[in-house]
């Protein structure tokens, strides 16, 4: 029974099932006129999901560039993994909403493999299925609690997954220009190698565009978080930014950096990197993902998004 | 054969390559190399003997707390590669070496987890069936820590269950092809190579000094508690008697026409030599404290357990206390005995079937329905009297009356032998494979409640026909007949397992499980003759000559408990600690520890507690209990 890696197997996930919004679809239209605020987070749910297309992955690019997870304690030389993953939005049973796989490739987890189904109903828990290597069977394993760390990253599982709008309010307090570049971790140029060579640098590229800044108000009482703010570009729905506040202090941040896929749906789009940070400990954390490791509306097989497919992962 | 068979499924593997290079020249190749170095040194917790180490009843050594059971230096490469776009070859190998493990457990071993080559196979795709060619592990089944369904593969039980599975399942030559019937719906079927479990001691050998050697192991090949080793002392012993017989100790009788004095009657007896010493006294003198000179034997093996008034046939601990009932005549038949250890395994022509369903139901019920038809990989021992020349002897019986005590007594002969000369029985120990049918299901889903939020439950069921179960006729046993009174019987088994997991506090994972064990054809049928009477299914484990034979269960139940929880502020760290309890007062405890220090180092510990009641499952292992320190760099 050895699952020593699990936490981290699951919270590594580099989920796009980062919820705001009630049971959103993915022929959720592009809002005409001046949306709501929860007309703004259904927008944003969107996106996240990548509903904009059928399947989009981060595979291994030809390079043999991958995505990698880096975290690091204030001081402390940052921790690795790297991910390839895959999501499926394309279910019309009536019952599954979307299906994301992801594959780990280094360290202590590498050959650990996760299959994360979410269902149309919204009422209905994850289901995770995870390949661990040190039994070499799929295991089934509970939906993680809301507050759980994202495996040693500074996001938790609400962050990333399980955050669903009708837990928060939400308030629209208004459009401003967003201008700051966005955080990235820093590494030392000792430092800079492997894993760690090229990770993003801060992106600017974003400076100056116009957002919506939406206030999010948690409903869950005695909560980490009081309620947080959001930076959300006015013609995406790209949250660029969002701030945690708790005690009306600020406690925590996470920066993400989009890119469009070039698509005619100005809400296709895809992420450059994640950036958190918890500005109590100064904990950081990173996900970069390189461009050429990004597919989408690929020809793959649903096939590909079953335990037959965590049952061949390789060491 | 079974190179044979070996031979032919590396021959298909190596023919899928070739035929898979030859159509894409092998330009297109992608390999990688993985692996890692890793060191584990394990200590005893506390001072003391493991089962088997002793090498007699007289011996007193032990091992000191914080001595040294395990230096294992292992270096693991994974490799894989692309051959062409729809076959992908996989490999793992294995160099380890272990210098503080006995003879036989230093390094390679094949079909062992030190296997150098431990895997070696390809993935490819036939139309819409999925194939994997090659040596691999397949598992079955959905439950935690405990094999039931998971049986396609052998075990090593090197380290009982301390081992991951991973590392523990004995990867054999398969061909495992998948169906995908629809979205949903899965078929497999296996053709998979027979080969045993690895258990220590369950060899000619004994492994005397192994630290996981089970007692019921011990009851076999053990130095001191094995009927491989009582039996020639019996034979020595019984010469001895068969001398005094012939040189007039018995008014003259000789040795096979005194089927009217009994062990019991002997042992008991305040002078039955005539010489002023009680029988108790002369027998704990001629098996262990006279020299040959003095008409002794110096055993080293359990026949009587030592001292002048320890005899009590009402509680054995000792062979002779087991075989209180036998006549003297009956130790005719053991004059000179021997005895011999082989194998005598199955041809691999017909190798192991499986089947395997799978499908869902509704939007997240997972389930299986399973049937193999295989050689339980688990070996069983049947014994046989055997004469001079090879030729198999059949004891038997013929009655008589006790001069002591007025009861009928029963004696066995060996026909044609007892201390004539130049005949020599002996008891063969012949290791052998049961092929069996095992069926079964397995389900898992998860739901969500109110009070412990989203649960998983999991489910595995299997029914077993046709195993083999050691029965214990403790009549014939007492009366001498060892071949009638240690039998291995077949009896169909149902095991299954209840689990669920929850999530309590922050980031800890909980989870329980129910174990159950029927014997579906279980023995226990009273004797109207003391405690050397009866007949009953043993527990196959445990069953000893210091635990009376121990009787099974006929529902065996199981409980666990497992916690994990990640630390660290990258949660680099998580912390494990499992509790295992059997029904009859057994426990296992372990608490592990992983660590990373960085991307490629990183470090473990574990405790591992036997502890409870020392004739059960796991409590046997208490003098095993152990400490182990790990440290692995990946690559």
């Amino acid at each position: 029974m050895n699952r020593k890696s699990l936490s981290l197997a699951v919270g590594l996930m580099l989920a796009s099932l980062s919820a705001w919004a009630d049971n959103v679809p993915r022929s959720l239209p592009y809002p005409g006129g001046a949306p709501s605020a929860d007309e703004i987070a259904r927008q944003v749910y969107f996106v996240n999901h990548f509903y904009a297309v059928k399947n989009f992955s981060i595979e291994r690019g030809q390079s043999g560039s991958i995505t990698v997870i880096a975290s690091r304690s204030a001081g402390e030389e940052p921790l690795t993994n790297t991910v390839e993953r895959y999501l499926n939005n394309e279910y019309s049973d009536g019952e599954t909403k979307a299906k994301d796989l992801a594959i780990f490739r280094s360290g202590k987890l590498n050959g650990t493999g996760m299959l994360i189904v979410d269902f149309v109903d919204d009422a209905k828990s994850q289901a995770y299925s995870i390949w661990l290597p040190a039994l070499r069977k799929i295991r089934r394993f509970a939906q993680p609690a809301f507050d759980d760390a994202w495996g040693g990253t500074d996001f938790t599982f609400e962050d990333v997954t399980l955050r669903k709008p009708h837990h928060e309010s939400h308030e629209l307090q208004g459009k401003e220009s967003f201008n700051e570049c966005l955080m990235a971790m820093e590494i030392p140029a000792a430092q800079a190698s492997g894993n760690l060579a090229n990770l993003h640098k801060p992106a600017c590229n974003h400076k100056g565009r116009e957002v919506y800044k939406l206030k999010s108000t948690t409903k869950f009482q005695n909560w980490w978080y009081d309620y947080r703010i959001s930076y959300v570009d006015t013609q995406s729905f790209a949250d660029y930014r969002t701030e945690f506040f708790k005690d009306n202090k600020k406690i925590k941040i996470i920066d993400r950096d989009w890119a469009p896929l070039g698509l005619s749906d100005p809400r296709a789009l895809k992420w450059r990197y994640w950036y958190g940070k918890n500005l109590v400990s100064n904990h950081e954390t990173m996900a970069s993902i390189p461009d050429d490791v990004v597919q989408y509306d690929t020809a793959k097989d649903e096939s590909l998004w079953s335990e037959q497919t965590l049952s061949k992962i390789n060491r | 054969m079974k190179k044979a068979l070996t031979l032919g499924l590396a021959a298909s593997a190596v023919l899928v390559l070739a035929q898979a290079q030859a159509g894409e020249g092998g330009n297109n190749a992608k390999w990688e190399y993985s692996g890692y170095l890793k060191n584990e040194t394990g200590l005893f917790q506390r001072r003391g003997t493991v089962i088997g180490e002793r090498p007699s009843t007289t011996d007193t050594r032990e091992h000191g707390a914080g001595e040294a059971m395990k230096f294992e230096n292992s270096l693991v490469l994974f490799f894989n590669g692309d051959l062409v776009s729809n076959a992908r070859l996989h490999g793992q190998v294995n160099i380890v070496s272990d210098i503080e493990a006995i003879d036989g457990y230093r390094g390679h071993q094949s079909y062992s987890q030190q296997d150098l080559l431990r895997e070696l196979y390809v993935d490819t795709k036939a139309g819409k069936v999925d194939l994997r060619l090659g040596k691999q592990q397949l598992v079955w089944g959905t439950a935690d820590g405990i094999k039931l369904l998971d049986i396609i593969n052998p075990t090593d039980w090197r380290e009982f269950t301390q081992n991951t599975m991973d590392e523990s399942r004995i990867p054999v030559w398969m061909a495992k092809a998948d169906v995908g019937v629809t979205p949903k719906d899965n078929l497999q079927f296996v053709v998979a190579q027979r080969q045993e479990s690895r258990i220590p001691g369950l060899n000619q050998y004994g492994d005397k000094g192994h630290a996981f050697i089970m007692k019921g192991v011990d009851s076999i090949t053990g130095p001191v508690n094995g009927f491989r080793n009582i039996v020639p002392e019996m034979g020595a012993i019984s010469r001895t008697f068969f001398n005094f017989a012939a040189g007039g100790a018995f008014g003259g009788v000789p040795l096979n026409a005194i089927n009217y004095m009994t062990v019991n009657d002997f042992a008991t007896s305040a002078n039955p030599m005539g010489n002023g010493v009680t029988g108790a006294n002369m027998l704990n003198g001629l098996a262990y404290t006279y020299p040959a000179a003095s008409g002794g034997i110096s055993a080293n093996t359990n026949l009587v357990d030592g001292g002048t008034t320890n005899w009590d046939a009402n509680n054995p601990n000792s062979t002779f206390e087991y075989m209180s009932n036998a006549t003297f005549a009956t130790f005719d038949a053991f004059v000179n005995a021997k005895t011999a250890y082989v194998r005598d395994y199955p041809e691999e022509t017909v190798p192991n079937l499986g089947l395997r369903y799978k499908s869902t139901l509704g939007r997240d019920f997972n389930y299986s329905l399973n049937y193999l038809w295989h050689y339980d990989p688990n070996p069983y021992i049947d014994m046989q009297w055997q004469g001079t020349s090879g030729e198999n002897l059949t004891p038997t019986t013929s009655a008589g009356v006790d001069a002591f005590t007025g009861r009928p007594t029963t004696t066995v002969s060996l026909p044609g032998y007892g201390g004539a000369a130049g005949k020599v029985p002996t008891l063969l120990f012949t290791e052998k494979l049961n092929r069996i049918h095992s069926m079964g299901a397995a389900f898992d889903t998860s739901f969500d409640t109110a009070s412990l939020g989203p649960v998983v439950a999991r489910a595995e069921f299997l029914y077993q026909k046709e195993t083999k179960t050691p029965v214990i006729d403790r009549t014939k046993l007492g009366y001498g007949d060892l071949v009638g009174g240690m039998r291995m019987e077949e009896a169909d088994q149902f095991k299954y397992v209840l689990g669920a997991d929850f999530s309590f506090l922050t980031n800890l994972m909980v989870n329980v499980q129910f174990i159950q064990f029927i014997n579906l054809d279980y023995v226990d049928e009273a004797g109207s003759n003391g405690a050397n009477s009866g007949r009953y299914t043993a527990d196959q484990a445990t069953l000893h000559l210091s635990n009376n034979l121990r009787k099974g269960a006929h529902y065996r139940e199981f409980g666990s408990l497992f916690l994990s929880k990640p630390f660290g502020a990258e949660q680099q760290g998580r912390v494990n600690n499992i509790t295992i309890a059997e029904e009859s007062g057994g426990y296992w405890n372990r608490f592990d520890v992983e660590y990373g220090f960085t991307d490629a180092l990183v470090g473990s510990f574990e405790v591992n507690n036997y502890f409870g009641n020392t004739n059960t499952m796991f409590g046997q292992f208490k003098e095993s209990s152990n400490v182990q320190v790990g440290m692995k760099v990946l690559f």
